[in-house]
């Protein structure tokens, strides 16, 4: 019998709440990069407002023209952010590759999954999976070369026409096709990394076929698991900005509060994020197995 | 039968006579009827030393405006003068190496250029000798010249007679069509006659960013085009008379400074009456795009508003009419003023928290009184009618609507409230949901920003190096200066002298001098530190408290001026129990004071009212004796967290 939907998602967050340990880790890798990239603007802040009595408006409200002054003044260093998000970015990517690794080595092998398999895994699978990474970003590089030629097009297309509401939906449905495109092409990368750990393998373009492959055949069941998962993933987001809305500015208690809400949706994504993984996982062991349809005959051998 | 001879000759010139009168249709008696009004000059209004009469046949289906157009002008001056200098507006589209050309780059679509069929001055063939007078540039012909045989001395009138073609471009930069859609903007279309006074011609080319600057004038013009078409115009429609398949307009503007007109068979066209403070009756006509008819009633609401507001604290309404132009996106026109009519987007999406597209139709309708009644030359001193509109358009929408909430548009389209901080091919990665409220000043100090060291408002407009600082030194710049001069007087205050400054230049010519004598002349105030630095001056204001400190029960306060800009201003003091004002000139460098207090003084602030918006730097104005780190911790907590958001999403790619 093949895994259906609902025993996909039951297996799939068993093995979540089996290995919550690593959701710490993943947590405290994405932290200590947010802390590495929020201290210079912490620094910026302080600069500008440790004597000043703007902090106390500000810790009332947002203040917009504190707000472009602050850009302003600070032109030069904020220019650099950007770079050094885009560089921590490339960093942080390649620490996922490992903890992919590691993950679906422990949802590969449920009864082993203690840490060392996770860090085993994250060794023996990073360069082969920083391969496969490779080669999606050259896919996205792609999607976004063609989304901006798709873009000019639009707007070569719409220069002589004043329809601006057939603008915006093919413009839109030029976004939801980009994001649409990532989309397969990091399920594909999932499925690419799961049958590489799962076989064992570094043939990776034979590996890329078989998860395309695999994919074709099990396109239902898989994106619907997927859809499921982003659901609940976005539901929790939805949540918390309801939730955020209500929780004032001061006094302090209210920043702690607010902080720790905002660490526990970022937990939650996290705990998305393996749901993920040991979905695909589950789903690839049991929809690539072969059936064996074994047939028992009823004999009476020696009774009488 | 001798007696009878002298009919021979008689009946043969008038034999001759009927040969040679050119045959008439309908639409040729019009004409002659129009001409034959003969109110060119000076007959209702003092001043007006040109009269225009144009009569235009318009073929939509070839694009082709053929105009005939006759120009009286009279000297009124106390200089004689031996030319007429003319602009020549539509010439800038005709290559792209003209002053305009060369900025903006035109296709073949968007290229035309005047086609002079005839020239006559009193009667004598002529022609226009092109020249630039500020920026050499021999392919640019915007500007000409007839030199006159004989000067046309004070008292004296100069008849001309022109005859042209003009084909409509693609719309680009004001004037043309729109292309996918029978939508045309007719604007600096006709041979214009430059600004005579104090003997000589003010003639400017069409320069990149700058607009225009002409003398009033009255006008007399009739439009022919097909029946389905829907005009309007500058000025008042006199009547319309439909002949075959054409239907003629015949508009009347007295005492106008431009003319443009606009035709469409599209149009949705709504009027309605405002009931002017003065006595008199507003028509408002709104020509709408049929897919925007959904906000007419918020349109109307903003254009009765800004009239209100206008003729409560400036000033009666300078016309009896004025047609809004919805215009389409493709005619890439935009926001524009010309004298009775204006255009303006109405962009897809607009909820009333965008204030759009109140905030364009409010600022245009405000040049109705700055620029086309009170006329500055835009070429030179763009600030003072682009400076007035902007700040009285912010009071306007402050008035009715409020704070606009900050917002940016996804896919270009859609509003989204919020700030975007950081994003990758518009798409935003970091960004903060949120309805936040901001005033109108940020907007325009955001572009001061921007360029807060290029120029000054008083440098020559057309001269600035690039539409940045064009933009900031004749919109945002002179906003926030007069926004200054309002928190330095008072609201009443500043309104009172713009009241004071339109109703004496009301249908003049002006300068900035003349803004800036009503300005020194008001309460006898002294206003010369402010004209000083802040108008004629181009530096930048940062004060600044560099330290508090205590010795025995003095508490000395340190206070820098760390830019050159000077303005007056007050520091607070800030103790446990009270707080103290302290006047200071802020001309010196640095300066302490020192300040006896019983109580522990807990914080010092320069400029506590923030009277000084274009001050750089509000968080240095204040000290506090105890470090601050709330608001660092918290903004950088915000922060971390998006980082944490947009690490997970990039870090997915894992």
């Amino acid at each position: 019998m093949t895994i259906t939907i609902k025993n996909a998602l039951i297996f799939g967050i068993r093995s979540v709440f089996k290995n919550t340990k690593f959701i710490f880790l993943l947590w405290g890798i994405n932290a200590l990069a947010a802390f590495l990239l929020s201290m210079p603007i912490y620094y910026l802040l302080i600069d500008n407002l440790n004597h000043s009595l703007m902090s106390d408006e500000l810790a009332l409200g947002f203040d917009f023209t504190w707000y472009i002054q602050f850009r302003n003044i600070y032109e030069s260093s904020i220019g650099e952010i950007p770079s050094m998000i885009y560089s921590m970015f490339g960093v942080y990517i390649l620490i996922q590759i490992f903890f992919v690794g590691g993950l679906i080595s422990i949802f590969n092998l449920p009864e082993k999954n203690h840490m060392v398999d996770f860090f085993f895994g994250g060794v023996k699978y990073w360069f082969r999976f920083t391969k496969i990474v490779l080669i999606s970003l050259i896919f996205f590089m792609m999607a976004f070369i063609f989304h901006d030629y798709l873009g000019l097009f639009i707007e070569w297309a719409f220069s002589e026409t004043e329809n601006q509401m057939a603008d915006f939906i093919i413009r839109l449905a030029r976004y939801i096709l980009l994001v649409f495109f990532i989309g397969l092409v990091t399920l594909v990368s999932d499925y690419t990394k799961v049958h590489m750990a799962v076989q064992d393998t570094t043939k990776i373009f034979q590996s890329i076929y078989y998860a395309l492959v695999f994919i074709k055949i099990n396109f239902n069941k898989i994106f619907t698991v997927f859809l499921i998962i982003a659901l609940i993933g976005a539901a929790g987001a939805i949540l918390y900005n309801l939730l955020e809305v209500f929780i004032p500015r001061t006094p302090y208690y209210f920043l702690l509060l607010s902080f720790i809400l905002q660490q526990m949706l970022i937990i939650f994504r996290l705990f998305i994020k393996m749901y993920f993984c040991s979905t695909e996982v589950l789903l690839y062991k049991d929809l690539s197995a072969d059936v064996i349809e074994v047939r028992a005959k009823e004999q009476n051998i020696g009774v009488s | 039968m001798k007696r009878f001879l002298f009919i021979i000759p008689l009946f043969l010139l008038s034999l001759l006579l009927y040969t040679i009168e050119p045959s008439r249709n309908s639409s040729q008696t019009i004409k002659n009827d129009f001409e034959s009004q003969n109110s060119y000059v000076g007959n209702k209004n003092r001043n007006i030393s040109t009269g225009y009469k144009i009569y235009v046949d318009f073929n939509p289906d070839k694009k082709l405006l053929t105009v005939e157009e006759k120009i009286i002008w009279k000297n009124l001056t106390e200089y004689s003068t031996d030319e007429i200098q003319f602009h020549l507006y539509a010439n800038a589209f005709s290559n792209n190496e003209t002053e305009l050309g060369k900025k903006f780059g035109f296709d073949e679509s968007e290229r035309t250029k005047i086609l002079i069929h005839s020239l006559a001055v009193n009667g004598i063939v002529s022609q226009f000798e092109y020249f630039q007078p500020e920026v050499y540039n021999p392919h640019d012909s915007t500007v000409a010249r007839i030199n006159l045989d004989k000067p046309v001395l004070p008292g004296d009138s100069v008849l001309i007679d022109i005859e042209y073609e003009l084909i409509i471009p693609r719309g680009r930069l004001r004037f043309g069509y729109a292309a996918g859609r029978e939508f045309y903007f007719i604007a600096q279309w006709f041979p214009k006659l430059g600004v005579f006074k104090d003997g000589h011609w003010i003639c400017s080319q069409y320069h990149p960013y700058t607009e225009f600057y002409s003398d009033f004038a009255n006008y007399d013009v009739i439009i022919n085009l097909p029946t389905d078409y829907i005009v309007g115009s500058t000025g008042q429609l006199i009547n319309v008379v439909i002949s075959d398949s054409i239907k003629s307009w015949t508009y009347s503007a007295k005492n106008v400074i431009d003319f443009a007109w606009t035709a469409s068979p599209e149009f949705y066209v709504q009027t309605k009456k405002y009931k002017s403070n003065f006595g008199k009756d507003i028509e408002v006509n709104f020509l709408i795009q049929p897919e925007n008819k959904n906000l007419i009633d918020r349109k109307f609401k903003a254009a009765f508003n800004t009239v209100e507001y206008l003729e409560k604290y400036i000033g009666e309404f300078p016309y009896s009419q004025i047609t809004l132009v919805d215009a389409p996106r493709t005619a890439n026109i935009g926001g524009m003023e010309y004298p009775t009519i204006i255009t303006y987007f109405t962009p897809l999406f607009s909820p009333i928290e965008t204030q759009r597209p109140e905030s364009t139709i409010i600022h245009e309708i405000v040049h109705q009184y700055f620029y086309a009644a009170v006329s500055s030359n835009e070429v030179y001193e763009a600030w003072l009618d682009e400076g007035l509109a902007t700040y009285l358009e912010a009071k306007i929408l402050s008035e009715y609507y409020g704070n606009p909430i900050l917002y940016f548009r996804f896919i270009d389209y859609y509003p989204i409230y919020g700030i975007s901080f950081l994003s990758f091919r518009e798409i935003p990665l970091i960004y903060s949901l949120k309805a936040f409220e901001f005033e109108h000043s940020s907007y325009a100090l955001s572009s001061y920003y921007l360029n807060n060291e290029i120029g000054s408002i008083r440098d020559t407009s057309y001269a600035l190096p690039n539409r940045l600082s064009y933009l900031v030194n004749a919109y945002s710049k002179p906003y926030l200066i007069v926004q200054v001069l309002e928190n330095y007087l008072g609201k009443d205050e500043i309104l009172e002298i713009i009241s004071e400054y339109y109703n004496k230049y009301k249908f003049s010519l002006v300068t900035a001098d003349d803004f800036l004598n009503v300005l020194k002349n008001y309460e006898n105030l002294d206003l010369e530190w402010f004209i000083a630095n802040f108008i004629n001056g181009s530096k930048k204001f940062d004060y600044k408290i560099s330290s508090i400190a205590k010795e025995e029960s003095t508490y000395k306060i340190f206070v820098e001026r760390l830019e050159g800009g000077i303005a007056p201003t007050e520091i607070a003091v800030y103790s446990e129990v009270d707080t103290t004002y302290i006047e200071w000139d802020g001309t010196d460098r640095w300066k302490i004071f020192n300040i006896e207090s019983e109580h522990k003084i807990i914080a010092a602030e320069v400029d506590p009212f923030r009277k000084n918006i274009l001050d750089i730097n509000y968080a240095n104005n204040s000290y506090t004796v105890e470090p601050k780190y709330w608001a660092s911790l918290s903004i950088a907590i915000r922060w971390f967290f998006w980082v944490q958001n947009s690490l997970l999403i990039f870090g997915s790619v894992g």
